[in-house]
């Protein structure tokens, strides 16, 4: 049976060792090398092919986004699969830009190691779950605002969850009107049902809800130039 | 006759001696008493008149006197007056360079005092930035730890919990239950210990540059408060060094943590721009305001965090400055020269 073929490459002894016993129990996985630095991370994948890199962002000497780029570009057939402890969007945007296939939090993904392996072993693109959830929302217009918030024990109606987000969003009424294609009046009497029903009595406080609710991503008008 | 008695220096009473001698022997020749009077007569006159120009000289003379001696009292007067003032000056002269001496040796020890005084406030400053640059260190160092010690060990256990439920699916359903509480458990503690070390340095910073971390900064932030934040920044700020990306970073930091406790505001703007050789930084708000003076200087300093971003600017060589009216919001302005870092 082919086994994939995995270089470990992370820092601290107790996570390689553990992450090591996880893959050795997986029958289709072999471990065939571990590096403690970034640097060596490079060289021994350059040695021993390995088929996929499970790599530690913070590692010392060389770290893990630097080793990515570098194992990319040496070995162009390895697939590396970055492990953070940090989910932040700057990173994982960094890691997908370098062209890593996927992302991991390492302390919540001990359960699912094995199997994205597997996913990055084959071609596809594996994240945490949490992390997944985020590129999804930042890709699609409307979440289940409506399904979202029955799970947290409120009734709205789709007309109320729609301006909840709106105002969450930071528009005005006269801007959700318009987006809506409702009056003003209207947009007044939805928020003060919304207010009502959530209990909450100012326009950061929704907002504050809504992104807790998973209804908006907390995002920031960011323009570079 | 007068006159002649005069100029060979003869009294009065030697004259009228003279006359009587003269008189008498005129008299006892024998004239007739009626010759007589007359001659008494004509003698009297010539007495008179012979004495009068004496008279005169002589009562000049003793005029002369009385003058004189009143000159001279007064000369005495004037003498004794000069010497009492004599005196009194030198007692003033000595009195002065006293007084002087006194003086040159208080601006002697005032300008010890100024000197010294200076030089404790170099040292204040000296110490003032090797605090801010320790704090700096010991903040790194302490994320660090989190991070690497204790963030790790816990992934570990948790890595290792894994394999342990691995297991016990063979054994018992019980103790597969019991291990996942545990991994929740601490997987929440690493959460908090992640987000306590980026809190105190966040990695972001040193990794990717100051606009990822800020963006991370403020999107927390705003999922904090559901205060709305826009930010305009550019790309050339990543060129500050790192203990003056550091700078912006604290001073964003620190007004954001000011708006979320204090400021009932609804937005923020940051703005990062390019100014002649400088990033100039401005962070305002639409809420409160407080009295600018009155809180730098406040006793019990509940704004530590305002007198130590101005600190932590004008160490690295910037300005900094607030502007607040109560009612109308807060604006904070940040200008540090992007140069090359040489100047500390």
């Amino acid at each position: 049976m082919k086994r994939i073929t995995v270089l470990l490459a992370e820092d601290h002894t107790v996570v390689r060792e553990g992450l090591r016993a996880l893959l050795d129990a997986e029958g289709d996985i072999v471990v065939i090398g571990e590096a403690a630095t970034g640097r060596q991370a490079v060289a021994l994948t350059r040695k021993l092919r390995p088929a996929v890199v499970v790599m530690d962002l913070a590692m010392p000497l060389l770290n893990g986004l630097e080793a990515t780029r570098q194992i990319l570009k040496a070995v162009p057939g390895t697939r590396v699969l970055v492990l953070s402890a940090h989910g932040d969007d700057a990173y994982v945007e960094r890691v997908i830009a370098l062209g890593a296939s996927g992302f991991l939090i390492k302390q919540t993904s001990a359960h699912i190691l094995a199997r994205a392996v597997r996913e990055v072993e084959s071609g596809n693109a594996f994240f945490s779950p949490s992390i997944a959830k985020r590129l999804h929302n930042h890709s699609e217009k409307s979440p289940d605002r409506v399904a979202l918030l029955k799970r947290k024990g409120v009734r709205l109606s789709s007309r109320e969850a729609e301006v909840l987000q709106l105002i969450a969003e930071g528009q005005a009424n006269k801007q959700v009107a318009a987006e809506l294609g409702i009056s003003v009046k209207t947009v007044e009497k939805h928020r003060q049902r919304l207010m009502e029903k959530l209990d909450i009595h100012d326009t950061a406080g929704l907002t504050r809800y809504a992104i807790a609710a998973g209804i908006i991503e907390s995002s920031v008008q960011m323009t570079i130039v | 006759m007068g006159r002649q008695a005069l100029a060979m220096g003869m009294q009065t009473l030697d004259l009228a001696r003279i006359h009587k001698q003269a008189l008498a022997s005129f008299v006892t020749q024998g004239y007739v008493p009626s010759a007589r009077d007359g001659m008494l007569k004509r003698a009297e006159m010539f007495f008179i008149e012979a004495i009068t120009p004496i008279e005169k000289t002589h009562r000049a003379a003793m005029e002369i006197n009385v003058q004189l001696s009143q000159v001279n009292q007064m000369l005495r007067q004037r003498t004794e007056e000069l010497a009492a003032a004599n005196r009194s000056l030198k007692q003033e002269i000595v009195r002065r360079r006293v007084v002087e001496d006194a003086l040159k040796k208080s601006q002697q020890h005032y300008s010890q005092l100024l000197e010294q005084s200076r030089h404790m406030q170099d040292q204040l400053r000296h110490l003032s930035h090797q605090l801010l640059q320790a704090q700096e260190e010991e903040r790194k160092q302490i994320s660090r730890e989190l991070h690497d010690q204790i963030a790790q060990t816990l992934t570990g256990i948790n890595v290792h919990l894994a394999g342990l439920k691995a297991e016990a699916i063979v054994n018992t359903k019980g103790l597969e239950k019991k291990i996942s509480r545990t991994q929740r458990l601490v997987e929440q503690s690493v959460t908090i210990v992640h987000r306590f070390a980026r809190d105190l340095r966040p990695t972001v910073l040193d990794d990717l540059g100051l606009i990822p971390a800020l963006h991370s900064l403020m999107k927390d932030f705003t999922k904090r408060t559901g205060i709305h934040v826009r930010c305009t920044a550019f790309a050339g700020v990543e060129q500050l060094n790192s203990a003056r990306r550091t700078v912006l970073y604290r001073v964003a930091q620190s007004a954001l943590a000011n708006v979320a406790q204090h400021a009932k505001a609804s937005r923020v703007k940051v703005r990062i721009r390019k100014f002649e050789e400088t990033a100039c930084m401005e962070i305002n708000d639409n809420g409160t305001g407080f009295e600018v003076e009155r809180v730098l200087f406040a006793k019990r300093h509940k704004r530590l965090g305002l007198l130590g971003m101005r600190e932590r600017v004008e160490m690295v060589g910037g300005s900094f400055s607030v502007e607040s009216t109560p009612g109308k919001g807060t604006t904070i302005r940040t200008q540090i020269p992007l140069g090359n870092g040489k100047r500390i």
